[in-house]
């Protein structure tokens, strides 16, 4: 049977990286659950109450939920576009973004191996990066009523599934503790949709008349790839009853494109009109709220630290 | 403890040393690329295209104000279509034919003077520059040109004073090898035809010649009032005429392959119909309505079309492309030696898409060249590259 392709195609191993991906986590799954069992094992061991006590104190598992809001910026490497200018310059195309104008959420894990006054942490998390940018064209006549212009207002979202890793240091407190913190992380492309309005102004009559040609909204999940960076925040932790509650602020700073190159020019809806993604890395804030559970000795003595 | 905090950190590890994917070299990737023009009376009209010395040469028309036919610019490109340079001919040269020829390390296309009508031969070297030679003959017109086996080039041009139309094998050098005229009829009804297919855009007729196996050429333009394929020896009479019906009916594009046998698209008034292996009448005389077996409505009333051989996947195999109802353009994979249908492949989305010229690369890719109108409204060029990865995966 004949195949009709009718948009390009990723070829570089994509297929290839989604089945490595899955085994990773797979494996991840699996490291996990043997970490707690192997605690759960030692559970067993006996002790007395006070130096249970004072285990609890100076080492524990917390494990928990989080989720916050968050502002993106993008710091432009190079640019491109999907149209080579014959007679004009290159930076005409160049195109202009909003810093943290659009926020964006996110939702994950909080896993966390406290000892003595450091936490060693990982919060795997679904992080949507929102990125606003717009750019225009123009063409001149001979008189005034030769002029057009189109404009192109993008909105790209960006999920990823990061996978950070940080160390924390409580500063000073026992039911109010603050923090710092800082590590790095590592981000699996998990979803992109672009959108892009187009907007013409037309001077027919002299006058420029604006209308909106089109809105076209299409994943565009291909034209991502995965990321890393360094990260580094400060927050604050509450106990109540058996629940710690988190609250942190923190900055996260790429220093390498997130823009797949193999796919910058490939056919699409979006190149077809000359809409092709810069190079460009990401930074971040972010605030956000967790809510963690001990993992030990959990029974009905049981005081959160 | 620490056993427990290694195999923390060992989890995360794992994912921060994941394979990152390997990207391909710029020139192994496809591509798309628009040029623009900031005129807003700009417009060009790709014809041609040739990838040579590391990189791509457009052969294209352009508006003139001082002639109704076509000027003529050259806009080359790099390996990854990142536009390079444009060169503009002369205002002299007019009415570039409707391809660019490779041979050997050079490419050639024919015009024509705008005031004589007289025939060039123009010669871009390896270096990118351009040289234009007269021809010595009384043809004018170029309709059409080819390579031939010889890797000499085939010229079809028109003799508005003789009401010829006319076959000429043209020396690189430009020296005329051979030629032979073949009346249109009485009368000068083409003419008009003729002029149109110059100067208007929606006028354009099907010319095309070459050589097919076994020696033979073949054109196809206007015989005996009609435009029809013909078949000859260079000698005073053709050997074998496919007739067309008028400007209604007849070839949009022919290609013969080794075998002698012809890859085609025919239409009748507003119907298409496409074939991957026919035997043509090189001998005797027939008719392009006989060759209709059914209608593809997908394609253009006024649609271009060509075709090309492909091998670069290691198949025998015919291109067909054309342009679309949808204003997308369609390629059409048929298998050269069962004449299957394989595979097809459309380009084009929100604007719309026409087709000039397709080629074959070394690296077993395909580049085509065309037309978009950015905001729907001013005509530009477009490049598209189409890798062999691609081309493997749609089989």
């Amino acid at each position: 049977m004949p195949k009709t392709l009718t948009t390009q195609k990723n070829l570089s191993k994509t297929d290839f990286m989604y089945g490595s991906r899955v085994l990773l986590l797979t494996l991840t799954f699996y490291l996990f659950v043997s970490a707690f069992d192997g605690l759960a094992q030692r559970r067993k061991k006996p002790s007395t109450p006070a130096s249970q006590a004072q285990e609890f104190l100076n080492t524990q598992w917390w494990l928990g939920i989080r989720g916050g809001a968050n502002f993106s910026q993008t710091t432009l490497i190079k640019s491109y576009s999907g149209l080579n200018p014959i007679n004009y310059s290159n930076e005409n195309l160049e195109k202009e973004y909003e810093n943290f104008a659009n926020p964006a959420f996110h939702i994950g894990l909080d896993v966390t191996f406290y000892h003595k006054g450091f936490s060693v942490m990982s919060f795997p998390t679904f992080f949507r990066n929102n990125i606003n940018y717009s750019s225009e064209l123009s063409w001149l006549g001979n008189s005034e009523r030769d002029q057009y212009k189109t404009s192109y207002n993008v909105k790209q979202s960006i999920t990823f599934l990061e996978l950070p890793l940080a160390v924390k240091y409580d500063i000073i407190g026992n039911k109010i503790r603050p923090f710092v913190m800082a590590g790095a992380f590592y981000s699996i492309a998990f979803d992109a949709n672009k959108e892009v309005q187009i907007f013409e102004t037309d001077y027919a009559s002299g006058q420029p008349v604006e209308f909106e040609r089109a809105n076209i909204k299409l994943n565009n999940k291909e034209e991502i790839k995965n990321n890393w960076g360094v990260l580094g925040g400060v927050g604050v932790s509450f106990d109540f009853w058996n629940i710690r509650s988190i609250i942190d602020i923190q900055y996260r700073h790429s220093f390498q494109s997130i823009v797949n190159s193999e796919t910058r020019f490939s056919e699409s809806t979006f190149s077809s009109f000359g809409e092709v993604q810069d190079d460009y890395s990401l930074q971040n804030y972010s605030a956000s709220l967790s809510f963690v559970f001990p993992l030990r000795y959990i029974d009905s003595q049981f005081k959160a630290l | 403890m620490r056993k427990n905090l290694i195999v923390f950190i060992s989890i995360i590890s794992v994912f921060f040393f994941s394979c990152e994917n390997e990207e391909l070299e710029p020139q192994q990737q496809s591509f798309l690329k628009i040029y623009d023009d900031s005129d807003y009376n700009a417009s060009y009209s790709p014809v041609g295209l040739q990838f040579n010395a590391n990189n791509y040469y457009i052969l294209s028309e352009r508006r003139l104000s001082s002639s109704n036919f076509s000027g003529i610019n050259l806009v080359i490109t790099d390996s990854i279509g990142d536009f390079v340079s444009e060169q503009q001919l002369e205002e002299t040269f007019v009415a570039p034919t409707k391809s660019l020829l490779k041979i050997g390390s050079s490419l050639y296309f024919f015009c024509m003077d705008r005031n004589s009508l007289r025939p060039y031969l123009v010669i871009i070297s390896e270096d990118g520059a351009v040289n234009t030679l007269a021809l010595n003959t009384t043809a004018s017109y170029p309709l059409a040109a080819n390579v031939t086996a010889n890797n000499t080039l085939l010229l079809l041009s028109y003799d508005p004073d003789g009401l010829n139309s006319i076959l000429t094998e043209v020396s690189r050098e430009g020296g005329i090898l051979q030629q032979a005229n073949y009346s249109i009829g009485p009368g000068s009804d083409v003419q008009d035809a003729i002029v149109n297919h110059f100067t208007k855009r929606s006028a354009r007729l099907p010319f095309f010649c070459g050589q097919s196996a076994g020696n033979r050429f073949y054109f196809n333009g206007f015989y005996n009032y009609t435009l029809s394929m013909v078949f000859t020896n260079f000698g005073d009479d053709p050997t074998g005429v496919l007739q067309g019906q008028g400007t209604d009916a007849g070839l949009k594009a022919a290609y013969s392959s080794a075998s002698g046998d012809f890859a085609f698209v025919g239409f009748q008034f507003s119907d298409h119909f496409m074939n991957a292996k026919t035997a043509f009448p090189i001998n005797s005389i027939s008719s392009s309505v006989n060759l209709f077996d059914r209608n593809i409505p997908e394609i253009a009333e006024k649609a271009i079309c060509r075709i090309i051989p492909f091998n670069g996947i290691n198949r025998e195999l015919i291109v067909i492309a054309a342009e679309t109802e949808g204003r997308q353009v369609v390629l059409y994979f048929y298998d050269v030696n069962s004449s299957q249908l394989e595979a097809t492949y459309y380009l084009g989305t929100l604007n719309p898409f026409t087709l000039a010229s397709l080629i074959e690369l070394e690296d077993g890719g395909i580049a085509i060249v065309g037309t978009t109108f950015l905001a729907g409204r001013f005509e530009r060029i477009y490049l598209q590259k189409i890798t062999k990865e691609q081309l493997v995966e749609i089989f």
